[in-house]
């Protein structure tokens, strides 16, 4: 064990640095706390990470990818989201693709990687059901082979940006018959094709990321099929241990604390901004500590990557737990330090910070809510 | 970073793990408490294994290991509750002689402190510090002789010497005019009362009347505020063993412990909570990583809030989680004789060494302030 800086990291760190500023074009740079860039911004960022041999981030050389350490990964996020820089399609590289790498034939690879690396071709995942949210095996939605095609029937919801992806992975029942887990096929899915509706879902921050999506006898190519049939579940569990480290979601959380000392500056109570009141300073600087305790917990889950004991994989779930934790409660500090504008539906100060309050209530029930990996932790640490 | 141990560091790990599980198991240790004195022959122990030394420069008899090696003792040692004066003597007083710039009195007093044969106390709390290094009432005339009452002092029963900060020069809670001196044991003037605390350790209070001292070179208060540093990363790791310990011995509870005709760890409410209480310890332990990072690559200057944001957090995560741990015992967890209480006692011990919670956290504030004046000007 030793805590010295790795010289390497630190000159990498100097690499996307560099890169950023030469690159990165201003019109691209947002300046809000949002989760997905538009999609137009994502397209354009794309193609300059593409051109510069940066497409794959989080893949492997082999697959097209960078071959970065899972360290670079973290710095390469960081030094992004510092400068504003739009998000990459995150369903294609950082859910997707690894399963793709993983399990998909040659012929799949090649149907969907280059458009990924192009930006072209957008993601959305459709794994939960009305009736399966935490008990996703539970999930109805049936893919019977008919000839050469699978016919897809049934319901998926909270379906994030159904209404701009245009292709969706689905997990969908094949055999009725067989264990709940074993009857569980992955499928890849063209989103125009005929039979498929989205519906909206307007959440409690009053944007439009969610959707309802209903197949009606949709027709799907069997050779869209990854894996083989029944194998969907195994394929999930692979594609939901990538996903712990993203959900701490650390450089949003930077984000807010930034966000909290440029508001404590130019907030007032009086004459006094508020970073000169003992109570707010307090409150932010206390936030700041724990936002570091949670970084290093992020670099200690990462160093992990590709351990599967109980151990490393308890510990993602305990990283989910204090991260989203902290979200939830640096947004509502967040709100509570515009004072009056804090109520307001369309405030002076802090544009967005209400919604992006009101959006991270989510973040304690996506991606396996919070009691679930409660349920986790209990079993792979104490056996119960 | 690399967060594996080495294999040297394993087996550091594993030695002192050994002896916790050994001869240090929780009735031995309830003996030696009820004896109210610690005991020596633990004492020659962590000295023969070489751990009064780990940390220490080779140069001066040590083996040349960093502030980690101590952590990875101080974390064993808090699983085990040990009360000997580890953290007071072989942690705070070798790092501020080795803080001290002061090379006769390291020339002294190294050799016998790495071999266990000599114990060096620090007196720098008083009443009125509450943790503030730099509060110092006592006071030392023109010809180095001290005066006034010293508190809390770790290691100080049975010590051969000790480390004093006293006041040469200016107000009470001046930065400047603070020199550290050595006063020995038996000093005419000087009055040394044990005095228990809540986990069961003695500490002792101080009190000099115009005693005899040897001046040591340096900056006082610098030397001591290192020396703190080491002492507030070896409480934090002595604390993420404590709180890991308690939640073991809790977790064991919930396997045997039956009600309603079954174990009562397969309730989920029991079953959230201990997973709640693994995940705010992992935070914890996650935050003594930064605090070890921040001691071995940050200047003084920085480090601070670093350090006291550890420390606050750290305390109250192990007061939160050594707490519920009672809980999920029932009532056997409020008994003296049961393990579990004494966990949250030395929780709410530590909170009171080196600064509470409260100091720690207006340090950490007071940097935010100084931080967003400067750049706002």
């Amino acid at each position: 064990m030793d805590f010295q800086p790795d010289p390497t990291l630190e000159a990498f760190r100097e690499t996307v640095r560099a890169f950023l500023r030469d690159n990165l074009p201003d019109d691209l740079v947002q300046q809000t706390i949002a989760m997905v860039s538009p999609r137009d911004a994502i397209i354009q960022w794309q193609r300059i990470l593409t051109a510069q041999g940066w497409g794959a981030p989080y893949w492997a050389k082999e697959h097209g990818g960078t071959g970065w350490t899972v360290e670079q990964q973290l710095v390469f996020d960081e030094e992004c989201a510092r400068v504003g820089a739009p998000t990459l399609e995150g369903f294609a590289h950082k859910l997707l693709g690894p399963v793709l790498n993983q399990f998909a034939t040659p012929e799949q690879w090649e149907t969907h990687v280059p458009l990924i690396m192009k930006g072209e071709r957008h993601w959305c995942q459709g794994f939960s059901e009305p009736g399966s949210g935490s008990d996703l095996a539970s999930l109805r939605t049936r893919a019977e082979l008919r000839g050469d095609r699978y016919v897809v029937n049934g319901q998926k919801i909270w379906t994030s940006l159904a209404h701009r992806a245009d292709w969706i992975f689905l997990l969908a029942r094949t055999n009725a018959d067989a264990k709940k887990q074993a009857g569980i096929s992955f499928l890849l899915i063209d989103m125009k094709t005929p039979g498929i509706t989205v519906r909206p879902i307007i959440s409690i921050d009053g944007a439009h990321h969610l959707n309802e999506v209903f197949f009606d006898e949709v027709e799907v190519p069997a050779g869209n099929l990854i894996g083989e049939e029944g194998a969907g579940w195994g394929i999930t569990k692979f594609l939901l241990n990538n996903e712990h480290a993203t959900t701490a979601d650390l450089p949003v959380l930077k984000a807010y604390l930034a966000r909290m000392k440029t508001l404590a500056s130019s907030l007032k109570i009086g004459n006094t901004p508020l970073v000169e009141r003992a109570d707010f300073a307090v409150q932010i600087a206390r936030f700041e500590a724990e936002l570091r305790a949670v970084a290093m917990m992020v670099q200690r889950s990462a160093a992990f990557h590709g351990d599967q004991g109980h151990y490393a994989h308890a510990l993602g779930s305990m990283l989910k737990l204090r991260a989203t934790d902290l979200q939830q409660r640096m947004t509502v500090f967040l709100v509570e330090m515009l004072g009056d504008d804090g109520a307001l539906v369309a405030p002076d100060e802090g544009k967005g910070l209400t919604s992006e309050m009101f959006f991270r209530r989510a973040a304690t029930i996506y991606g396996g809510s919070n009691e679930v990996q409660r349920g986790i932790v209990a079993k792979l640490m104490f056996g119960f | 970073m690399d967060f594996t141990l080495t294999a040297e560091q394993q087996m550091l790990s594993d030695s002192v793990a050994r002896f916790i599980q050994n001869e240090y198991d929780f009735e031995t240790r309830t003996r030696l408490v009820a004896a109210g004195d610690d005991d020596a022959a633990n004492w020659r122990t962590f000295a023969e294994n070489g751990w009064l030394a780990v940390s220490s420069p080779e140069e001066l008899g040590g083996f040349g290991g960093s502030p980690i090696e101590t952590a990875i003792i101080s974390e064993q040692f808090g699983r085990g509750l040990v009360i000997e004066p580890w953290l007071g003597c072989a942690v705070l007083a070798t790092q501020l002689l080795l803080a001290s710039g002061d090379t006769a009195a390291q020339a002294e007093w190294m050799p016998g402190l790495c071999d266990g044969s000599r114990r060096l106390a620090v007196a720098w709390s008083e009443k009125e510090a509450r943790g503030v290094p730099h509060v110092v009432a006592v006071r030392a005339d023109g010809d180095a002789r001290l005066t006034g009452r010293k508190t809390l002092v770790l290691g100080g029963v049975g010590a051969d010497a000790y480390l004093v900060t006293a006041r040469v020069d200016g107000e009470i809670d001046a930065r400047g005019g603070i020199g550290l001196f050595l006063v020995k044991a038996g000093a005419q003037g000087l009055q040394v009362t044990p005095t228990p605390l809540q986990d069961g350790s003695a500490v002792a209070a101080l009190t000099l009347d115009a005693v005899a001292a040897r001046r040591l070179a340096g900056d006082g208060l610098a030397a001591l505020e290192q020396a703190l540093a080491h002492a507030v990363c070896a409480l934090c790791a002595e604390l993420v063993g404590g709180m890991e310990r308690a939640i073991e011995i809790s977790a064991d509870y919930l396997r045997t412990r039956q009600q309603f005709g079954v174990t009562i760890g397969s309730f989920q409410s029991l079953q959230h909570r201990i997973a709640d209480m693994s995940a705010e310890m992992e935070l914890a332990r996650s935050m003594l990583f930064a605090a070890l990072a921040s001691l071995e690559n940050d200047d003084p200057a920085d480090r601070g809030p670093v350090l006291s944001g550890a420390k606050a957090l750290i305390v109250s995560a192990a007061r939160s989680i050594c707490g519920q741990a009672i809980q999920l015992h029932g009532g056997i967890g409020m008994t003296e004789e049961c393990a579990i209480g004494h966990y949250f006692k030395r929780a709410i011990v530590a909170d009171a060494l080196f600064g509470g919670r409260t100091l720690h956290d207006a340090i950490c504030a007071e940097a935010l302030q100084a931080e967003l004046t400067q750049a706002a000007a």
